[in-house]
């Protein structure tokens, strides 16, 4: 590569001057193009954003205790052990399909190319995992209180 | 004179071999001793009435590494890494003389797949419970820890730095709640339990 034509390859090609001779494309518009240190540079793009995108998801679960629990009468502590128990299976059966689709990935990961994307989508982030189980002690501390208030079941 | 292609192909060789041993390195699992929380003197002293009354009695939720995974925590590491800490702190009970039993649930590791930095979080539930079987402190604990590429060179090594520096910040957020735990209040069982 030239020393003046380096903004040939790396600024985006309308700000490109026209450039004949050697190069392996031409441009729709006429151009003749080396595209090799363009396509090296959006793969290195790429990459980074890639290992920039396999930040785990924030994950919040339910705190156990919560401000006003004592207040919480029988009806409403049913209701919300119900809700908790209907939530919690939820996540459960979710976290048994992104369990089963990372195993899949790790399955995938042998197939050249491919292999290295399928590894890279893989989740540990564990939400539905932590959400349900937190949600499972939630109700515990709920029920303890359901007990103590003698409420009926 | 070295040609410019051989100092290329040199480069491409550390680059591939620098990939290879970020892809490859076994996975190991959160060592003990790297998750136990330290107390200094300068913080605030734990009420009288946990000192040496206190001991972990479950731990449940954790995971075993398997070394062609990633790196996790597994119950017995907890429950060393706790032990020692409570003991550090002076609230380890001689055996069998525990009246403030903890009950951890591991709910679980939010880990990322790659990264240059990462940033592991731990959510722990613990459950302190006072000699008549009262809980005295409830909490869930949240905590991020990042361990950055100057931590470490190989990804997998990187990743268990951050799961144990994440379990010793958790353990150490749960001892600031025991020294604010109001030991008194355990006595009415009602409002026994102080959340986060």
């Amino acid at each position: 590569m030239q020393k003046e034509d380096w903004a040939h390859y790396y600024l985006l090609p309308v700000l490109l001057k026209h450039r004949s001779g050697s190069g392996c494309c031409v441009w729709p518009l006429g151009w003749d193009y080396d595209v090799k240190p363009l396509l090296a540079a959006f793969l290195t793009l790429a990459a980074a954003a890639s290992l920039g995108g396999c930040a785990a998801k924030t994950v919040i679960p339910v705190q156990m205790a919560q401000p006003g629990d004592e207040t919480l009468d029988c009806a409403a502590l049913a209701d919300q052990i119900a809700q908790n128990e209907l939530m919690a299976s939820d996540f459960v059966k979710k976290d048994q399909q992104v369990q089963r689709l990372n195993t899949a990935r790790n399955v995938g990961s042998v197939i050249p190319g491919l292999g290295l994307l399928l590894v890279m989508s893989t989740d540990l982030s564990n939400d539905e995992q932590i959400r349900g189980r937190a949600l499972v002690d939630r109700d515990e501390r709920l029920r303890f209180l359901a007990k103590h208030k003698r409420c009926t079941p | 004179m070295i040609r410019k292609e051989t100092i290329r192909n040199a480069g491409r060789a550390v680059l591939v071999t620098a990939a290879l041993a970020q892809l490859a390195a076994c996975a190991t699992a959160a060592k003990p001793e790297a998750m136990v929380a330290t107390t200094t003197a300068a913080q605030a002293p734990f009420p009288q009435t946990l000192q040496h009354a206190m001991c972990v009695r479950a731990v449940t939720g954790g995971q075993k590494t398997n070394a062609l995974w990633v790196s996790k925590v597994d119950d017995q590491s907890f429950n060393i890494a706790l032990s020692q800490s409570l003991s550090n702190a002076g609230l380890a009970a001689p055996s069998p003389g525990c009246s403030f039993p903890v009950d951890v649930n591991l709910l679980g590791l939010s880990q990322p797949i790659a990264g240059f930095d990462m940033t592991v979080t731990s959510h722990v539930n613990y459950k302190v419970f006072d000699p008549s079987g009262q809980p005295l402190v409830l909490a869930t604990i949240d905590t991020p820890y990042t361990a950055d590429f100057s931590a470490a060179f190989v990804a997998t090594e990187r990743l268990r730095l951050a799961n144990e520096g994440s379990i010793r910040t958790n353990i150490s957020q749960f001892l600031d709640k025991l020294r604010q735990a109001d030991v008194k209040v355990a006595a009415a069982p009602a409002a026994a339990a102080s959340g986060n």
